[in-house]
């Protein structure tokens, strides 16, 4: 093979495959829609990706799942000594959690419950019928960030 | 247009290096990462890959998830000090890639980082004999294929800045410079001392924003690029010990080496390995 077949090649794989991913990471609204069906089939099985972290807006409130001890008092469903590892899985629950209400749904996914329930698992062993709430803590005024209004929600499943 | 040994090499060492890292801060929660994972089931994409990505989901016992963290981590100790295999890079990407997929409430956008380029460092060139354009390689594929591997894991890296980037013009906070102030006063960010610094906070909002945009540009030169990846370096360690994601910036830092120049990067191998290099050469 030639040289210049080489690189003609080279030039195609990487183009072809770059572009493909763009096409899936770019927003949304600058992606033709056939095109970004095709980058969402070439990507999705092997280099799934997305790169929102904080973007397009870093979320407005820090959600946290709380559940109820059996003296009536709440913790998060992480312990604040617990490994930090353990905690940061905390969040993207409540964040899952979160958007599901917002959008609309009143009752909790049972992926996510499931998760919550595992998470909770050294608890729930001793007391039955565990209760989960969300707790958002929001910014109103952006300008204002350390302003945060406090909003909770008892959750409920599908088999309540 | 041949692929640098030099900088494939040290990048190599660095991914391995990350993956050390990153089992070994993970074993304190293994029982909820992988032994009873939190993160419930997911079936993964249609299509027969999965059995590649999600094995823990499709065909693989969860119960083997622990003994596949140890068998990923003896084969980054291997990546280390022994010459790259192809096979050996496989297998590091279908464990690592299925165990993040087994424990992905735990997973960042470094991980995923990672799950790309290990796959790319299947087909990167292992610095042996055989890699060179010769009779043994037919047509030569293996070259051709080489230098694809080699140019997409350089262009991965600037596309999951310039991504970030552009996604950030599209929202409000980032371009009305209120995104940091939002960040710092969440309880699981921080750091909360940055609070009520407006101005500051206003400068380092557009400081990041200004940051992910250019990097894609600014590798290009090496004088843009050395200024770039320091700057690379303040910030992936300031927000991953602020917002602790530190594995997340190790990452990146990680893959930076691929963007050396040749006689850096097998300059800094040779002060790390005196007698001889560590990828078999």
């Amino acid at each position: 093979m030639s040289p210049f077949r080489k690189r003609l090649l080279v030039i195609a794989f990487v183009g072809g495959h770059i572009l493909l991913v763009l096409a899936y990471t770019l927003p949304q609204q600058w992606v033709p829609a056939h095109l970004r069906t095709v980058g969402r089939i070439w990507v999705r099985p092997l280099f799934h990706q997305q790169w929102l972290l904080f973007a397009p807006d870093p979320e407005l409130c820090a959600n946290e799942l709380q559940v109820g001890m059996p003296n009536g008092e709440w913790r998060p469903v992480f312990a604040a000594d617990a490994y930090w590892l353990e905690r940061r899985m905390a969040r993207p629950l409540a964040d899952h959690v979160a958007h599901r209400m917002n959008h609309g749904d009143t009752i909790v996914l049972p992926v996510l419950e499931r998760a919550m329930r595992s998470a909770v698992r050294d608890i729930g062993r001793d007391v039955g019928n565990l209760e989960f709430r969300l707790v958002e803590r929001c910014v109103e005024d952006p300008a204002r960030p350390d302003r945060r209004t406090e909003r909770i929600t008892l959750l409920r499943f599908s088999d309540q | 247009m041949s692929v640098p040994q030099g900088p494939v090499r040290l990048f190599r060492l660095a991914v391995h290096a990350w993956l050390i890292l990153d089992i070994l801060a993970s074993l304190p929660a293994a029982e909820w990462i992988w032994d009873r994972p939190i993160s419930s089931y997911l079936p993964g994409p249609p299509g027969p890959f999965r059995y590649l990505t999600h094995a823990f989901s499709s065909w693989l016992p969860g119960s083997l998830a622990l003994p596949a963290v140890g068998v990923l981590l003896l084969l980054s100790v291997r990546g280390l000090f022994r010459p790259s295999r192809w096979w050996s890079a496989l297998l590091v990407w279908g464990l690592f890639t299925s165990l993040l997929n087994h424990a992905w409430l735990v997973g960042t956008g470094g991980h995923q980082l990672m799950a790309n380029v290990l796959f790319w460092m299947i087909f990167l060139p292992d610095g042996q004999a055989n890699d060179r354009p010769s009779a043994k390689t037919p047509g030569g594929m293996r070259e051709v294929i080489g230098r694809t591997a080699f140019w997409i894991i350089r262009l991965q890296l600037l596309v999951a800045y310039g991504a970030t980037g552009v996604q950030k013009l599209t929202g409000y906070q980032w371009t009305h410079g209120h995104a940091i102030g939002i960040v710092s006063t969440d309880p699981d960010y921080g750091p909360a001392f940055l609070a009520g610094q407006g101005i500051l906070l206003v400068i380092l909002n557009y400081a990041v924003l200004g940051f992910q945009l250019t990097f894609p540009l600014a590798v290009w030169w090496r004088r843009t690029r050395i200024i770039w990846m320091w700057s690379g370096l303040v910030f992936h360690i300031g927000t991953g010990v602020a917002f602790g994601i530190l594995d997340m910036g190790l990452a990146f830092l990680a893959v930076y080496p691929i963007w050396w120049g040749d006689a850096k990067a097998t300059k800094v191998l040779r002060s790390m390995y005196p007698v001889r290099s560590p990828q078999g050469s």
